[in-house]
């Protein structure tokens, strides 16, 4: 039973704070609602806070203050095997991949398919279309070890586009990618979005938003504040000049 | 994907990453169960042996003088008055003789200088079956010495003592093997999954991460303890099974073994033991996963 307010947001954070001991404040009092098919941009220097944020909506952070309610659900009022099944319908793309290396990127993408007991037959047709979306195809037998940093990026966000998830948390999902290999990412989240499913997007590349008409969210000092379409601009070309 | 078949999929997995540590500790399962098997093998064999021994026990209470027809009336009831008597035998001097020329056959001339009637009369008197406690054997050849002109009851005493000594010995072998064994397969079999935990760490956690049940993350390591204790004991049986022939084949018919016959373990011991080494494996499988992953 959840006490929260009935929403349409699949994301809300609360008046949400992360304080670490002793007393270094990640987050301050942040309330957010993020709705299906929404594709989010939150920027900000290392170390704003972006991080935090997206493991605090993920559940791999408890916050200090505040609550995070996914899909009508507060994250802390969970049980174990509650939250396993929400996480089946979260997909996330860690800053460092937390893939597994000795798998191929076959075996890395097809993990959250396998887990949710899908079909064989599926999980093949999946993760070659997500693969083959992503430019990385031809890499689709090869150990993750053996890959470079950009394409383990790409297997990071296929795997977490694989179980077509209601909301995708991406961290810096275009640190290690060239202009173009960053634009099959961007063209990703917009089809995720287009199904419906909620985006969130942590990043420093500003020519992921740049042109972008989503929104676009500011972390600086623990508070987040929203970017218009012209300070986003200015914020961008300021993030590419520095 | 069925559940099954996910589950399958990765034990299969779990199997192939760590089979070396998997080889060691079937080998040592294997091992486990033989010595145990090997023990119980001997121990069951010599119970049934035992039986038979006492199936045949027979006590000669040897008599100074012949006795006359209507003393060896009263004589036999007063043995059968003792109970547990299946039959009682008077046996004259000539019969004695007899009995030995027949059994000394070709060789019966030793017996030329000796007079026919140098052989004590005796009575020989047969337990029932149901009479297998040496004790109560002891008792009744305290009782039969007591008998009026009974000079000595022999029965083989220091034998079956030793014989029931020795059996009793091996029923200690047979349970501190069976604490060894229980000891040897959790601690083997939970520090393998410990290892193979400990190998998939990261895996696991990522399993987590993406949302993977309990049960899809436990049930392979269960499956893994299931497999080595049903392939373990199930080979360790078959070896023993292996060995009974051969020893059976080489050291059977006329010789020491010939005393005995050997029979292998009755099949639903077998089922048995395999059954209690799988719970035993599994058990401590799921303890291990328990114990190290939290979940």
């Amino acid at each position: 039973m959840s006490d929260t307010p009935p929403s349409s947001a699949l994301v809300e954070c609360i008046r949400l704070s992360k304080i670490y001991p002793p007393d270094v404040t990640a987050l301050k009092d942040i309330s957010l609602a993020v709705q299906p098919g929404e594709i989010v941009y939150l920027t900000g220097h290392s170390g704003a806070g972006k991080t935090t944020m997206l493991k605090m909506i993920c559940n791999l952070e408890t916050p200090s203050k505040g609550m995070v309610v996914v899909a009508g659900r507060d994250l802390s009022r969970l049980r174990a095997g509650e939250m396993q099944r929400l996480r089946q319908k979260i997909g996330v793309a860690y800053q460092d991949f937390r893939l597994l290396p000795r798998l191929t990127a076959f075996q890395n993408v097809a993990m959250p398919l396998e887990v949710a007991y899908q079909k064989r037959r599926l999980i093949r047709q999946r993760v070659r279309e997500l693969l083959e979306g992503l430019g990385i195809a031809d890499k689709s037998d090869q150990k993750v070890e053996n890959l470079s940093r950009g394409e383990q990026q790409r297997v990071a966000l296929a795997r977490a586009a694989a179980n077509s998830p209601s909301l995708l948390l991406a961290d810096e999902p275009t640190g290690n990618l060239d202009e173009g290999a960053a634009g099959l990412v961007v063209e990703l989240f917009k089809n995720l979005a287009a199904a419906g499913s909620a985006v969130i997007v942590a990043t420093h590349d500003a020519s992921l938003y740049r042109h972008s008409d989503h929104r676009v969210l500011k972390l600086a000092q623990g508070e987040l504040s929203e970017l218009t379409a012209n300070t986003a601009q200015a914020q961008a070309f300021r993030e590419e000049t520095v | 994907m069925t559940r099954i078949a996910a589950i399958l999929q990765q034990t299969g997995r779990n199997l192939g990453r760590t089979w070396a540590t998997q080889v060691m500790t079937l080998i040592t399962v294997i091992f486990s169960v033989l010595l145990f098997a090997f023990f119980l093998l001997i121990h069951l064999n010599m119970l049934a042996a035992g039986q038979r021994l006492t199936n045949d026990i027979r006590l000669t209470v040897y008599l100074e003088d012949e006795l006359a027809p209507e003393l060896q009336a009263r004589i036999e009831q007063r043995i059968r008055e003792f109970g547990e008597v299946e039959r009682v035998l008077f046996i004259s001097r000539d019969q004695a003789f007899n009995r030995l020329a027949a059994q000394l056959g070709d060789e019966r001339d030793v017996l030329d200088d000796l007079g026919a009637d140098f052989l004590p009369p005796a009575i020989e008197v047969f337990p029932r079956r149901t009479m297998s406690d040496l004790a109560a054997v002891e008792q009744l050849a305290g009782y039969l010495a007591t008998l009026p002109g009974a000079t000595k009851v022999q029965y083989g005493r220091e034998w079956l003592q030793r014989f029931g000594a020795f059996t009793r010995l091996l029923q200690i072998i047979v349970l501190v093997s069976a604490a060894l064994l229980v000891l040897s397969m959790v601690f083997i079999v939970s520090y393998t999954i410990r290892l193979t935990v400990s190998a998939r760490r990261e895996e696991l956690e990522v399993l987590r991460l993406l949302g993977a049940s309990n049960a899809y993350i436990r049930t392979p390591f269960l499956m893994e303890g299931l497999f080595q204790g049903v392939f373990g004991s199930g080979l360790g049986c078959a070896a023993l099974f292996f060995l009974f022939e051969w020893i059976t084949t080489r050291f059977g018919g006329p010789g020491m073994l010939g005393l005995f016959s050997l029979e292998f373990l009755p099949l639903p011991l077998i089922g048995l033991l395999i059954a209690a080494c799988a719970l035993l494996c599994a058990g401590s499988s799921l303890v291990a996963v328990r114990k190290f992953l939290r979940i």
